[in-house]
């Protein structure tokens, strides 16, 4: 191993270090969200200072050099206007911190169901062909052809081996289209965004799913992310109008609900895909008989063709947090339903670790 | 010593010192569930008032908590929908107890709730002096002028 590769890699396990050591930090306060790029997460972190000598003029301390008894000791040092220190931003991949949030909340490997498998067509150069583009000729194959014709044909002198492939020993690789199994994963995203969601809220819900994110497209090779809001009725939006949007209206969970299972109906069947849906309120729905409604759905049509439900309720100031212990009195037989309740900021790593601790 | 209030002949009327009292005031009647009562105090577990004319809830739901000022804690909105037909209204639920009051347009509802250890919620109780509870009967009735008649 070169001597520059040992020494990236050491400096990578270093920065490793201090993302596992800070990892409950990052996830508390956010600081990763809108760093993430497509294959890289851009991380700050405090520069590492190695302690050294410095030589300089002995300056005098205390009780020395000149002054009479009683004088003042002199100004001292005086808050600084220049910048401190800078923080170091290094990237990490995707993968990389996927890994490290699994090691460090112990998190399982998901296992993929066995028939949820998307299929995805890839090229590979298996086969030979007479015919095709002189960017694809095999030429092993042509002078082999060539040769063989030439042996044929009487023509092949083995004291001058000079073969010249003619138009017919041409060979080009042709290729052919395989289709192999992918494991893909839809993700669908549903927040409460009813008066009662503060920004708070929605920062956290946000940190949530980043880590959710992070943790699934490490164990899927295509993830899919949907996202709805609801107040009382329910919409699709991107992901930026997702965090962004507030309304003050009433609460009705089951309109996203049934949206996400309108989607999913349409555009995900589950014998190819891995289904996720992760559900963010406040626990402050309109009516009990709404709630029976969500059960209802969540019992007969969203929860049998998800790998696993999640809802995570984040406390609001003047939430009552009701449906989570509706959620909970209505579905503690069925593993598939996975409840996590995030009272703060600093509960965002407990809460993916019940959201994602049980490996389906 | 000052005359008996409507609501005192109410509560004094009582059998048992418990049940449901009625009382009318201008546009509205208000009910009472009564727990207890004595000379100078009242335990309740809600209060609502039935009005004769709807009302904006969304101006209500604005002017409420500024307006009830005899629950010992203030009320905010929580969500506002008249599609759904009206707006709910919470205090701050210290140490695991809230009052709540739902806003429709023709009548307005307050009642306490406690939320126990395994986070179930249950119907509470609350104690207050008469002077507060009649305080808080036309607070809850009082003026409910809508936008629109605000601007004549």
């Amino acid at each position: 191993m070169l001597s520059i590769d040992r020494d990236l890699g050491r400096f990578r396990d270093i920065v490793k270090g201090r993302v596992r050591k800070d990892l409950r930090r990052y996830m508390s306060s956010g600081e990763l969200v809108g760093r993430k790029g497509k294959e890289m997460v851009s991380i700050p972190l405090p520069q590492i200072g190695i302690p050294r000598l410095r030589y300089g003029d002995n300056k005098q301390g205390v009780g020395q050099g000149e002054g009479d008894q009683g004088d003042g000791a002199g100004e001292g040092p005086r808050a600084g206007d220049a910048p401190g220190d800078h923080m170091l931003e290094v990237e990490i991949s995707v993968d990389e911190l996927a890994e490290i949030l699994g090691e460090e909340l112990e998190l399982p490997r998901i296992e993929p169901k066995g028939e949820r498998e998307a299929s995805a067509d890839k090229a590979r150069y298996t086969g030979i062909n007479t015919v095709g583009p002189e960017s694809l000729r095999h030429n092993k194959r042509t002078f082999k052809q060539a040769l063989k014709r030439s042996i044929a044909s009487g023509t092949y002198d083995p004291r001058r081996p000079i073969i010249v492939p003619i138009k017919e020993d041409k060979r080009y690789r042709t290729f052919e289209v395989d289709t192999e199994p992918r494991s893909a994963a839809v993700v669908v995203y549903m927040m409460d965004v009813s008066g009662s969601m503060g920004k708070e809220q929605k920062e956290i819900v946000r940190s949530e799913a980043f880590w959710i994110d992070t943790w699934l497209k490490h164990n899927y090779d295509d993830v899919d992310t949907r996202f709805i809001i609801h107040d009382a009725t329910a919409r699709e939006v991107d992901r930026e109008t997702f965090f962004r949007t507030r309304e003050s209206g009433g609460t009705l969970i089951s309109s996203a609900y049934k949206l996400c299972l309108e989607i999913l109906e349409h555009e995900y069947p589950p014998e190819e895909w891995n289904i996720y849906p992760f559900h963010f309120s406040d626990g402050d729905n309109w009516s009990q008989s709404d709630t029976r409604t969500c059960v209802e759905l969540l019992r007969n049509k969203l929860v049998p063709i998800s790998n696993q439900f999640s809802y995570a309720q984040v406390d609001s100031q003047y939430g009552s947090g009701q449906f989570i212990k509706d959620l909970d009195e209505a579905f503690s037989d069925l593993d598939e339903v996975c409840l996590s309740r995030i009272p703060n900021r600093e509960a965002i790593m407990d809460s993916i670790k019940e959201l994602l601790g049980q490996g389906r | 010593m000052k005359d008996p209030t409507p609501l005192d002949s109410a509560l004094d009327a009582l059998p048992d010192n418990s049940g449901t009292i009625e009382i009318d005031q201008a546009g509205a009647t208000t009910e009472v569930d009564v727990v207890d009562v004595d000379r100078l105090g009242v335990r309740l577990k809600g209060v609502r008032v039935r009005r004769t004319r709807a009302i904006d809830v969304e101006h209500e739901a604005a002017t409420l908590p500024d307006r009830l000022r005899a629950l010992p804690g203030r009320v905010e909105p929580v969500e506002i929908d008249p599609s759904l037909g009206g707006a709910r209204l919470r205090t701050r639920p210290d140490r695991r107890e809230y009052f709540e009051i739902d806003v429709e347009p023709d009548r307005t509802d307050i009642r306490r709730t406690r939320i126990d250890a395994e986070g179930t919620r249950h119907a509470s109780d609350w104690a207050m002096t008469r002077d507060q509870l009649d305080r808080l009967l036309g607070e809850a009735a009082g003026p409910v002028d809508g936008p629109d008649e605000d601007q004549e």
